[in-house]
């Protein structure tokens, strides 16, 4: 043990008395300081510290991972590698005691860099202890195996080219392995040999929620596989070491090496089987008959359920059991049928179907369950229950990252109504495959999110019990204590989705009627953006009278949804893909104000005969023009930054109205009303057409919405003529 | 004692760098003569456990090479290139070396540093960062590293290349102390290096051992060989300069030395040979052999 103390005391001294590795860790550190005090400084609405750590482990800790690569090299080339310094090759110090020094010293070294790690400002101990903790465990592990690699290399190679070699690994081990093998061979299990884990393009680490929190048993298992490896490199080190010297240990390098394989192969095991079962998972869907292609997708007829009463229970092993009792009122698409189609995801197995209280005899092709309905009197609603349990991780290959549909892990919850979590009506279409010619297909995708799934109109309830957390849905909140929650609401699509995640935040500000729940992190902006939202809030209040939109509560997270989007009193909202981010409290008052507007690009075409999404722009336009004193010109330039001015103001319109006139004109109408100081009866205007109904769902995907009536242009001249010009 | 048996060593490429090679050392000074290429640190270099023999039998005080942990405890080895860290100072390498060799305790370790310092002259200079010594000093650094823990069995690979006359007396000197009552084997081609310190002499040429054996019966192997004549240039100008061991200028012309078995040159006259003229006398005849 002596021998290796001091001979780590002559590492430590070689290490930091090379000017260049003793002032890198400060210089990464003086970076990683100067970054995170500049995103800790910042008020936008994309403001987050754990993003912003991300980013700079992203690209800073590849970047340590060259000095790492260098130093392994040069840490077995210094003396062990050179014939001038065979003198030590005859002291009476084992290779095992120079080769562990050298790791644990330049192991010791690196972790110097893990010290910049820390992603605490403004945020609870807890929260931030634990986020460091993930990244400082995967900067060691990183610095594990990278060392090791470096070290074999430098004890393999004689030459000076290994210097090049080790370059060359460590680019390849890097950018390589996930631009080329990750992205675009897609073999995302090889993520596992990747040097740095906080890739480019992950949901792993990348963001707070929905991260690392769901791949647990994932990350710990590539762990335990890369820990082996690096020990394999290690014991494989010091075999080639060994065998430059006459040695007795060689016989037992030999065993050791392959005890080291074994263990390598065995960590291997439980790894690969995660990857095999996520790859049957697809395989099973891709060879299910019962999965249409995506381009020919037969959208069945769906019946109406006037009511669910669903309770969902988790275990403490994730299972989740369910009882769904669906009634169906008797109509042509059921009544004197055979069968009662339904929809519910493979994922869960069903234990037993009833209809009117009586087991019911099923079939069953992957999501797709025909009931029998023999024996079911006909005259009555259709009471049909179906009990069903699982455990929901459903993995999808997204373009260069593992990515989950669905899933519900402890506190991580994402089950979202087209992933047919509980009963749909008819047969849908959860997955579409997509067609190769004389080949198997190869790609999964959803049906929600190519609009073919469909959704009847009724009444919800919905107990869920189990969960360590609070679940948000689009549903009123009837009760909440420790580990169970009800929702319930009416007359609603039944297009339900459940989330949940570890640590997040309520946010409410006095006399506001609606909530934030946000992450940890975008606590601080989710606060400004709130108080932003209220102001809007506030000036439309004055003078719309009641807002169409039921919102009470928006989830906004740093990921998960593509789009903000309204789901039914729960505005849903993350900052991924959002290019209008520093407005994002402006298309959450537009869906307060008008709610669904998903279709909003479908009335485009023909203006003359529906201007209610001009309508509904003017609002805006009114609050720019009152609010922020914007002229035409300047709307144009921040269109990007603003909530519905492009409908008004460009010339690029669509269909019969190339040029946009309407908008244009109905723009300078408002206009000028107000700078003749009419502004009241413009909002008095606007509030008729309001009350009238300016919303524009999709009714395209659902048959049973009760769309509101189109308003033409004609209308729209004919009232503004008789408010404005007889007043 | 170093007891050596049948002991050859091949490359990868095939050529014998050692062939056969028997041998015993005493305690005292072995000196291990031979041209480059002769095999010699082939052979340091197994001694020094640096090297496995492709055959043949080492013993050193009864423990064979096949047990290479153990030699190391009893060796100091000084090879023919040296580098040292060049960010430590002496006394820092040499405490570095002597934990390394075994010696735990601070103060033993520090009064061997210094007393070993001493004996090669470089305790003025000891905390200084060795990228500042010269070539000849970080050969006694070399030295004293070999030295300490007083190994049983000292081996130096042509220690005295690079040192300047008066280093390489001190040198010998020290060795010459250290091989009381231990074995010391000094590889080298320069034969002053041996001629004044060991008391035995092995030989080697193209991986054999040619001969081995006294300081006196190297020097009896020049007997009748060795030959002198003094001669004009332009007569110098036409001899084969490989006879030619060395030359002097004179009042008459250049003295001119030669190894030959008989008188090279018209008016040649035998001479009395020195222990170089052996050793050359004794390669050329293996040359010829």
């Amino acid at each position: 043990m002596h021998k290796w103390w001091r001979h780590s005391l002559l590492e430590l001294r070689l290490l930091f008395g090379n000017p260049l590795f003793a002032s890198m860790p400060i210089i990464y550190a003086v970076l990683f300081i100067v970054m995170m005090l500049q995103a800790a400084s910042g008020n936008g609405a994309d403001h987050n510290l754990y993003t912003a750590a991300y980013s700079f482990h992203m690209l800073g800790h590849t970047m340590t991972l060259g000095p790492a690569m260098l130093i392994g090299i040069l840490s077995i080339r210094r003396d062990i590698s050179r014939r001038s310094f065979e003198w030590n090759h005859s002291l009476p110090v084992p290779f095992f005691t120079l080769l562990s020094s050298k790791y644990v010293v330049s192991l010791l070294y690196f972790s110097l860099f893990t010290l910049s790690t820390s992603v605490s400002k403004g945020i609870a101990s807890e929260i931030a202890i634990m986020h460091t903790m993930q990244i400082a465990v995967q900067y060691e592990v990183s610095y594990m195996v990278t060392l090791a690699l470096a070290m074999l290399l430098g004890a393999s190679i004689p030459n000076r080219i290994v210097y090049l070699i080790g370059f060359c690994a460590w680019m390849f081990g890097t950018f390589f392995m996930e631009i080329y093998i990750i992205s675009e061979l897609k073999w995302l299990p090889a993520q596992v040999f990747h040097l740095n884990q906080f890739f480019l393009q992950s949901n792993r680490y990348e963001y707070e929620n929905w991260g690392y929190g769901l791949l647990t048993e994932d990350i710990q298992l590539a762990r335990w596989f890369v820990l082996a490896f690096t020990l394999m490199l290690l014991t494989v080190c010091l075999f080639l070491l060994n065998r430059r010297r006459p040695t007795m240990l060689l016989r037992a390098g030999w065993v050791v090496v392959l005890g080291a394989f074994v263990l390598t192969a065995i960590a291997a095991v439980p790894y690969s089987t995660i990857w095999s079962e996520r790859y049957a998972q697809i395989d099973n869907r891709l060879e299910d008959p019962s999965v249409s292609y995506v381009n020919d997708t037969e959208i069945g007829s769906i019946y109406r359920v006037s009511s669910y009463d669903i309770k969902l229970k988790r275990l403490p092993n994730d299972e989740l059991l369910v009882t769904a009792r669906l009634n169906i009122p008797l109509s042509e698409e059921v009544s004197g049928k055979k069968q009662l189609p339904l929809t519910l995801n493979r994922m869960f197995k069903l234990d037993r179907v009833q209809l009117q209280g009586v087991d019911a005899p099923y079939r069953r092709q992957g999501e797709r369950i025909s009931v029998s309905m023999a024996g079911v009197a006909n005259g009555n609603d259709i009471q049909a229950e179906l009990t069903y349990r699982g455990h929901v991780m459903d993995f999808m290959p997204g373009y260069s990252s593992e990515e989950f549909a669905a899933y519900s892990v402890g506190p991580e919850v994402k089950l979202e109504g087209h992933m047919a979590w509980y009963p749909l009506p008819g047969h849908q279409n959860v997955y579409l495959k997509n067609p190769e010619e004389n080949n198997r297909p190869t790609e999964m995708y959803l049906g929600g999110e190519y609009g073919v799934m469909r959704y009847s109109i009724g009444d919800m309830r919905l107990e869920v019990e189990g969960y360590p957390v609070p679940l948000y849905t689009g549903m009123k909140e009837l009760e909440r204590r420790p580990g169970y929650q009800r929702f319930e609401v009416q007359g609603t699509e039944q297009n339900v989705s459940l989330y949940g995640g570890k640590f997040w935040r309520e946010i409410r500000l006095n006399q506001f009627p609606v909530m934030v729940v946000t992450t940890p992190y975008l606590e601080k902006t989710s606060k400004l953006m709130l108080r932003d939202l209220k102001k809007k809030h506030d000036y439309f209040a004055k003078w719309v009278p009641e807002f169409k939109g039921s919102v009470d509560k928006i989830l906004y997270l740093g990921q998960g949804f593509r789009y903000p989007r309204v789901d039914h009193s729960l505005i849903l909202s993350s900052h991924q893909y959002t290019y209008n981010i520093s407005n994002l409290s402006g298309e959450w008052m537009n869906s307060i104000l008008f709610g669904n507007q998903d279709a909003i690009y479908n009335y485009y075409e023909h203006p003359e005969r529906d201007v209610r999404g001009k309508i509904s722009s003017l609002f805006w336009y009114v609050y720019y023009i009152e609010e922020k004193g914007l002229s035409d010109k300047e709307l144009r330039s921040a269109y990007l930054n603003l909530r519905s001015v492009q409908q008004l103001l460009f010339k690029n319109g669509d269909g019969s109205d190339p040029q946009n006139k309407i908008g244009i004109s109905m723009a300078k109408q408002v206009r000028r009303a107000l700078e003749e100081g009419r502004g009241h009866q413009v909002k008095e205007l606007l509030v008729h057409f309001y009350q009238q109904g300016v919303r524009l769902p999709d009714t395209e995907r659902n048959k049973f919405l009760d769309p509101e009536k189109p308003i033409t242009y004609k209308e729209w001249q004919q009232k503004w003529d008789a408010m404005m010009n007889v007043k | 004692m170093i007891t050596i048996e049948h002991l050859s060593k091949t490359y990868r490429k095939g050529a014998w760098a050692l062939l056969d090679v028997s041998l015993q050392f005493d305690k005292g000074m072995t000196g291990l003569l031979g041209p480059n290429g002769a095999g010699k640190t082939t052979l340091m270099r197994i001694l020094s456990t640096l090297l496995s023999p492709t055959s043949g039998q080492v013993r050193m005080n009864g423990i064979s090479l096949g047990r290479p942990e153990e030699i190391r405890q009893m060796i100091g080895y000084l090879p023919q290139h040296f580098h040292i860290y060049p960010q430590l100072t002496g006394r820092d390498y040499l405490d570095y070396v002597a934990a390394m060799k075994g010696i735990t305790d601070r103060n033993a370790r520090m009064k061997e540093i210094s007393r070993l310092l001493e004996m090669v002259n470089l305790q003025e200079k000891a905390d200084k960062k060795v990228r500042t010594y010269s070539g000849g000093m970080k050969q006694r650094l070399g030295i004293a590293q070999a030295l300490l823990g007083s190994p049983d069995v000292l081996i130096v690979d042509e220690p005295t290349s690079g040192l300047d006359p008066q280093e390489r007396v001190r040198f010998r000197n020290v060795l010459t102390r250290f091989s009381i009552n231990r074995t010391v084997l000094l590889s080298t081609h320069i034969v002053a290096d041996i001629e004044s310190n060991c008391r035995r002499i092995a030989v080697m040429n193209k991986g054999r051992l040619v001969m081995t054996g006294s300081l006196a019966e190297l020097q009896a192997c020049g007997q009748g060989q060795v030959w002198e004549a003094v001669m004009s240039p332009d007569e110098f100008a036409l001899i084969d300069p490989m006879s030619v061991v060395s030359t002097r200028t004179v009042p008459e012309g250049i003295l001119c030395r030669f190894i030959s078995p008989t008188a090279p040159v018209e008016g040649a006259f035998a001479a009395d040979p020195s222990l170089e003229d052996g050793y050359l006398a004794l390669l050329r005849r293996d040359r010829h052999a």
